[in-house]
Order: C-alpha cells, then sequence, then structure tokens
C-alpha cells in the first residue's frame, strides 16, 4: 500500500516557472558520490561564505543542486562505472536536478560547480543547456576533485595531487584504458586529521575549500566574470527543463521504493549477508510489481547499453569508492544483470544536437581485473620480541624519520631500485610481554616461520622520501617494486637520543602505519592504503638510544603486487616522542600535541625496517 | 490510499505555517546583550533528549548560549552572530518536519552562516550544538530523509546589525 502510495504522489503534476534576468549571477553546486546530505549542505554554506568572505561579492546567488545517493550508494557506484569508464550515465539524477534547480535559477549568467562525481553531472548540465537553447557564454563549468577527463566549456578546474580517490581513478583508468581525469594541478598538504578521513585530500569542504578556499573563490569569481548575459528577459525560466513525463516520474518513484528498501538494510545494520540479500530482493519484488510500465520506463535511468557489461567493473569501482560490496553481491542481489534488471551496467549515448558544440567524450573501456586484497592465510597473534642488540647502522646523520633530513649524509633513496628477493629467516620464538597488542595472548607462545618480504637494515640507505607524500609530511619508506609476498608485519628498530620509553596514557599510540601501492611506475599515483596497522604501534622494549616498534596489520594483511611500486607511511597524532624529545614541552602541556602538526625531529638519527609475512617480524 | 493520504494532507497544511515561522525567527538585541541568561543546566539532563534545555525561551540549547557568552564576552558582534546561527541551528530539532521545513532551516542557517563570516567559527558552534551521538544521528536522519536542491539567500545575513 505504501509503495503505491509513493507512486501516486509522484505522479502528482509539478509545474514550476521562474522569470530569468540578465544582470546577476548563479553558481550551482552539485556535490560527489557518498557526499551525506548534510555534507552536501555544509558544502554549499562554507562555499558561498567562503567566496563572499574572499571577494565581497554577495550578490551572486548559490544553489544546491542536490545530487542523492541511491540505495545506499548501490546506485552511485553502478552509475559511477558509467561515469567513469564510459563518460555517459543515466540521465535520471540530472533531470532531477535540474527541475529542482529549475524555480531557483533566475539569472542567465549560470557558473555549474561540480566536486567529484558531480562533475560528470556539472558537465551533463552544461551539454544539456547548451542543447536545449543556451549560449554557451552564459554558461560555465567549475570542478573541483574531478574525475571526469574534461571541463566542459573549457572551465577551470582544481585537483590536488593528495587527492587519493582521483589519483586512484587515474591509475586504474590507466589500467583499463578509459580516460583519465585531469591531472592535478595544485599541492595542498593534508594536515593529520584530513589524512586519516575516509577518503584523504577529497572532501569538498574539509580539505579543498579549508586548504585553498581563496583559490576557489578567486576562479569562482574569474568564470563568472567571463559569462555574458545573451538572451533577454524571459517569464519562461533560464532554461528549458527535462520534461517530466510519466516515465520520468515512474523512475521516480521506483527510486523512492529502492531507497525506503534501501533504508531497510540500512536501518538494520546488516550482519547477515542473506538478509541483506533477502532485503535487496525487496526491491526487485517491488520493482517488478510496477510491471510493465517498470519495463516501458526503465530507459529513463538504466539506458540503452553502447556497450556490454565489463568484467569486474564493478569492483573497479568498489576499489575507487571503498565499497566492501563485491560484483558477486550485486549479481546476487540482482543489481548487476546484463539488461532490464533493477540497475544495470550498461552506458547510454547522450544525444547532440547538429551544431550545438560539446565537450563530451567517448570512452575506450578495455576492461581488467582489479586487484583483491588477499586474505590472510593465517593470524598470530603478535608476540614480544627477544630482541638482539641494534643492528649496527651506518650513515648516522640526521635525515631524521623521513620529515626532511638536514644532512646529505643519506644516500639516495631507493626509489628505482628493485626490491630484494624474499628471504627466509629462521623460526623466532617469542614471548609476550606488556604491549597493547600483546595483551590478548599474554600468557602464551608461539613458534611461527616468518619469511622477510622487504628489509631495510643499514639506515645508511634508508628509503624514505621527502617527495610524494612528503608533501603530507608523513614520513616514508620507499620499497620500490618487484615485491611479493603477503605483508603481514613490519618491525622497526629506531636509534636516536632522548626517545621516549612509553607510551603509557597515550591512547594513538604512535598513530598508525599505512602500506600503499602506486600505479604509474612510479611513486606518483598512488591510491588509498593497501593495508594499515591493526593497534596503534607501541614501543616493545627499548635499550638506550634503541627502541623497538612491531605493526602488526594481519588484519588487513596484503598480497604484493611485483608489478606496483610500494611504500610505508606512518601518521601520528603529532609531534610524538618517536619523533621528538621525551623532555619535550608541550604548548598544551600534555604528552601529546593535538593541534596536527608534524614536527620531524633530528633526535631520530636512524631507521631500520622489515616487513614479513606474518604478525611477527623479527629483526636481526 | 486515503488512509495514507491523511498525514501527507496534514503536513501539507502545516507545512507554509512552519516554513513562515521558521523565516521569522529572529535573534533579539536582549538575547544578545545576556539580560536572561539561563542558569548552567544539568549536563545529564540537557543531554537525555535532542531538543535540550531552553529555560529562557529563546530558541537557542542553555549550554550552546552560555558557551558562546563564555567564549565571546567583549566582542558583541561576533557574539551575536554566534547566537544568530545557533539558534537557527537549534530548528533543525525543533522545526523540521519535511523538506520544505528543512530547507528553510538550511536557509537561514545559511544568513547566520554568512553573518559569522569565518567557517572555522560556525563549525565550532556546530560541534556545540550537535554535541552528543544522538543528536547527530538526528540530524543525518533528517538531512537523509528531506534533503533536496534549494538556494542560499544572498542579502540580510544578520538579524543584528552594529
Amino acid at each position: 500500500m505504501k509503495i503505491f502510495a509513493i507512486l501516486f504522489f509522484s505522479l502528482l503534476p509539478n509545474i514550476v516557472f521562474a522569470a530569468c534576468t540578465q544582470g546577476g549571477t548563479t553558481v550551482v553546486y552539485i556535490n560527489g558520490i557518498f557526499t551525506t546530505s548534510s555534507e552536501a549542505a555544509t558544502d554549499l554554506g562554507e562555499l558561498q561564505s567562503k567566496y563572499i568572505e574572499k571577494t565581497g561579492d554577495s550578490k551572486t546567488k548559490f544553489i544546491n543542486g542536490y545530487n542523492p545517493s541511491h540505495f545506499e550508494g548501490l546506485g552511485d557506484l553502478v552509475q559511477s562505472v558509467f561515469q567513469t569508464f564510459f563518460s555517459s550515465a543515466s540521465d535520471f539524477d540530472r533531470d532531477t536536478i535540474l527541475m529542482q534547480i529549475y524555480p531557483e535559477v533566475k539569472t542567465r549568467k549560470l557558473l555549474l560547480l561540480g566536486h567529484s562525481q558531480g562533475s560528470f553531472y556539472s558537465n551533463g548540465f552544461y551539454d544539456y543547456l547548451l542543447n536545449h537553447g543556451e549560449p554557451k557564454r552564459s554558461v560555465g563549468v567549475y570542478n573541483v576533485a574531478s574525475p571526469a577527463s574534461y571541463t566542459a566549456g573549457g572551465g577551470l578546474y582544481l585537483t590536488a595531487k593528495q587527492d587519493t580517490v582521483i589519483t586512484w581513478v587515474a591509475s586504474m583508468t590507466k589500467i583499463v584504458g578509459g580516460l583519465p581525469p585531469l591531472g592535478p594541478n595544485t599541492d595542498l598538504p593534508l594536515t593529520i586529521k584530513q589524512a586519516l578521513e575516509t577518503y584523504p585530500g577529497h572532501s569538498f569542504a574539509g580539505y579543498y575549500l579549508q586548504n585553498s578556499g581563496s583559490r576557489i573563490a578567486s576562479d569562482l569569481q574569474f568564470a563568472l566574470k567571463r559569462l555574458t548575459a545573451e538572451l533577454p528577459l524571459d517569464n519562461d525560466g533560464c532554461f528549458t527543463p527535462p520534461e517530466n513525463s510519466l516515465g520520468r516520474k515512474t523512475s521516480t518513484a521506483l527510486f523512492v521504493v529502492g531507497d525506503f528498501y534501501s533504508d531497510a538494510i540500512a536501518s538494520a545494520a546488516v550482519q547477515d549477508y542473506k538478509y541483506a540479500v533477502a532485503t535487496v530482493g525487496g526491491v526487485r519484488v517491488a520493482i517488478g510489481a510496477v510491471g510493465s510500465v517498470f519495463s516501458s520506463v526503465a530507459s529513463a535511468f538504466v539506458p540503452a547499453p553502447r556497450t556490454t557489461n565489463l568484467p569486474r567493473s564493478h569492483d573497479i569501482v568498489g576499489a575507487l569508492y571503498g565499497s566492501s560490496v563485491t560484483e558477486e553481491n550485486l549479481r546476487e542481489f540482482g543489481l548487476l544483470e546484463d539488461q532490464g534488471g533493477a540497475v544495470a551496467l550498461a552506458a547510454q549515448e547522450t544525444p547532440v544536437q547538429p551544431g550545438v558544440e560539446s565537450d563530451m567524450r567517448d570512452g575506450v573501456v578495455l576492461g581488467a581485473e582489479t586487484e583483491s586484497p588477499a586474505t590472510p592465510s593465517f593470524v598470530t597473534p603478535p608476540q614480544a620480541l627477544g630482541l638482539p642488540p641494534m643492528y649496527s647502522v651506518g650513515g648516522g646523520g640526521s635525515a631524521g624519520f623521513g620529515g626532511g633530513g638536514s644532512s646529505g649524509a643519506a644516500p639516495a633513496p631507493a626509489q628505482d631500485d628493485p626490491a630484494p628477493p624474499p628471504v627466509t629467516t629462521e623460526s623466532a620464538t617469542t614471548t609476550a610481554t606488556t604491549t597493547e597488542t600483546a595483551t590478548e595472548v599474554a600468557t602464551s607462545t608461539a613458534t611461527t616461520t616468518s619469511t622477510t618480504l622487504y628489509e631495510q637494515l643499514d639506515a645508511s640507505t634508508l628509503g624514505e622520501t621527502n617527495d610524494v607524500q612528503g608533501t603530507q609530511a608523513n614520513p616514508t619508506q620507499k620499497l620500490g617494486t618487484g615485491l611479493s609476498g603477503l605483508a603481514g608485519s613490519v618491525a622497526y628498530r629506531l636509534h636516536g637520543n632522548d626517545l621516549a620509553s612509553t607510551t603509557a596514557g597515550i591512547s594513538a599510540g604512535f598513530g598508525d602505519v599505512l602500506l600503499y601501492s602506486c600505479f604509474s611506475g612510479s611513486y606518483i599515483a598512488c591510491g588509498n592504503p593497501k593495508a594499515s596497522s591493526d593497534f596503534h604501534p607501541q614501543i616493545l622494549s627499548q635499550s638506550g638510544d634503541d627502541a623497538y616498534i612491531l605493526v602488526d596489520m594481519t588484519g588487513s594483511a596484503y598480497s604484493f603486487d611485483p608489478d606496483q611500486y610500494y611504500y610505508l607511511m606512518w601518521i601520528t597524532a603529532g609531534d610524538m616522542a618517536l619523533y621528538g624529545s621525551a623532555g619535550d614541552v608541550y604548548a598544551n602541556g600534555s604528552a601529546q600535541w593535538f593541534d596536527g602538526a608534524f614536527a620531524p625531529d633530528t633526535n631520530i638519527s636512524d631507521v631500520a625496517f622489515r616487513i614479513c609475512n606474518t604478525a611477527v617480524c623479527v629483526l636481526p | 490510499m486515503v488512509i495514507y493520504r491523511i498525514p501527507v494532507a496534514l503536513d501539507k497544511q502545516k507545512t507554509p505555517g512552519i516554513v513562515a515561522q521558521i523565516h521569522a525567527t529572529r535573534l533579539t538585541l536582549a538575547d544578545v546583550e545576556g539580560k536572561s541568561l539561563p542558569p548552567v543546566p544539568d549536563q545529564a539532563e540537557n543531554d537525555a533528549t535532542v531538543v535540550g534545555i531552553d529555560k529562557n525561551n529563546n530558541g537557542i540549547r542553555d549550554d550552546v548560549e552560555l558557551a558562546i557568552f563564555k567564549k565571546y564576552p567583549t566582542d558583541k558582534k561576533t557574539r551575536a552572530a554566534a547566537l544568530q546561527y545557533a539558534l537557527e541551528l537549534q530548528m533543525e530539532f525543533t522545526q523540521v518536519i519535511n523538506s520544505p521545513t528543512l530547507v528553510a532551516v538550511i536557509q537561514e542557517e545559511g544568513r547566520g552562516g554568512i553573518c559569522v563570516l569565518d567557517n572555522k567559527k560556525t563549525n565550532e558552534i556546530k560541534d556545540l550544538t550537535f554535541n552528543t551521538q544522538i543528536r547527530k544521528d538526528t540530524r543525518e536522519d533528517l538531512f537523509r530523509k528531506y534533503m533536496t536542491s534549494y538556494s542560499l539567500p544572498n542579502e540580510n545575513f544578520c538579524d543584528i546589525v552594529f
């Protein structure tokens, strides 16, 4: 009954008008994938605030062209496959947004600002408007963190090289042969807080506006000044809205139904996969109830195929946007059928009217399989290390921990050096002591054979780097390429003076260690972390100026791909003892520096590390 | 179908009035001058409900109001902007019943946000207002259910002009 009620009311007439003036300017912001509704509102509010603050122009109108999420993001994933790899997508959301903003747009001069996935819509709006009679010089596009390969109308864009999502998109399109996004054109170092977000370097308000608000404001002002109002006052509105056809209305109803069921999934806090399947099955039942009506209008949001489904194409997008839903899941849900399902993987070619310029590009899709993180073959609880004396490290110097060494003593980084072949080490019998990670097995002992996958025992040739992630001011160690095996742990040995002897009372321990991979044959296209420390690393033992730390990452153990480049990165909550002197007095009076600023310290002079395939890594 | 139509019809009847009320809500000079500042609320009692405690009935939650006075004891202009923004944020919990009312509140927040004209400060006030998990969840739920496209005002940003 509720479904029919939704359908009925969605089919009611919806007529609105808006006069269009030559004066004034309007900015329409379109949010991206997985931006929550409240974040979309925050984005627009902070955009307007920053724009007025920097330009003094309070007369420009700001509109939110809200780009909703469907099926708790599943629909967005599918659409993103279209958009990223096929350059075109369903027109459903585009038309919905256009109809919603139609009564609000009251100026001829219109600037479309897309963020992330919203860039596809800003580009799409531009084509739609030009196809429907708007003069080219009245409409502009400005995209931020754009995964698209162009900005419609030759508009400006802003993408930071720290944007992990766009970097990942670039890597993936390179592999599958799709059109890559526009290259990064700014360098905006991440704060610690930003680096710890789900998609570091990608948020609109939380990253781009915060780090580059002045530039965005001036780019907007520049783009707005380029626009001219060529058509006179029009009492029928500023553009021709999409037809609110029966098919479109029914599509609306179907999304409402689908989203309703998706809500049920979310609210049930799905733990049980079978329940999820059953619930999503409800979506299909509901859609099926519409019967032939659905079939007749399905093309409104299930576009006619220009190409067949690509194997693993969902996995690509899942990897892009961090979804844990697999292609198999979707197929079982019935959301991944070739044709006629709730949402099918195919792309629609946007018709372009003769005589109208378009910046749309056709994508060539070759298809490729993405990598999947390997399941750990076994998980061994971390054991305390019966650590031998500190390995003699040469070089000394003050290169620090990747944060900008001050002397030239350190040799060239190992970025272009192939990784050494795996080394099999002897069995290690260990006993737990007092670390946080070891408490669960405090009384047990285990004999574990661990294989070394990579090691850098001589600090004088430490593969640390200041480029790539160095812009994030986080210490990194380059690992090179040619690695293989399952990375389960990393042991670090640090040498320096005045190190802390404990992290007791500092809940964040020594932050986190992340393993990154890069795709472009170098360190310039690096994506999301592949593996990360299961617990905040703590000092396991200490002897004089040497401290030993074990990083257990079996929870996200990762299989190295010999073709990729890798690096390790530490992210800490600040200038903690690992990087600074234990005797440092912090301005906040605490044992921890909370302002997010990383301050490398020359107290750490040498670092050695080893990556192993188990939870236990022992340095010689 | 008729049964389902009734609440919709009631909402439709109420909506214009609520929207008008939202847009008519204004901070007063007395609020800025703290002429009837509330007592410090019991935090547990205050956080027991989403709406919280507003003893002086000025639309601003008492703990938020007092925190703003504490942060801006002498800067009246900033305090006024901050109080206005807090007043508007609080309406998310008291006035939103559907998309039109959510949009009206967002638009009012837009005025207050520009009056403050400092994203760091507005985020601080948001943190004060949405300070418990249930308040954050309630907010997310409201936005998830009712969010749609809208435009922000571009004039008359501040209720009190100094």
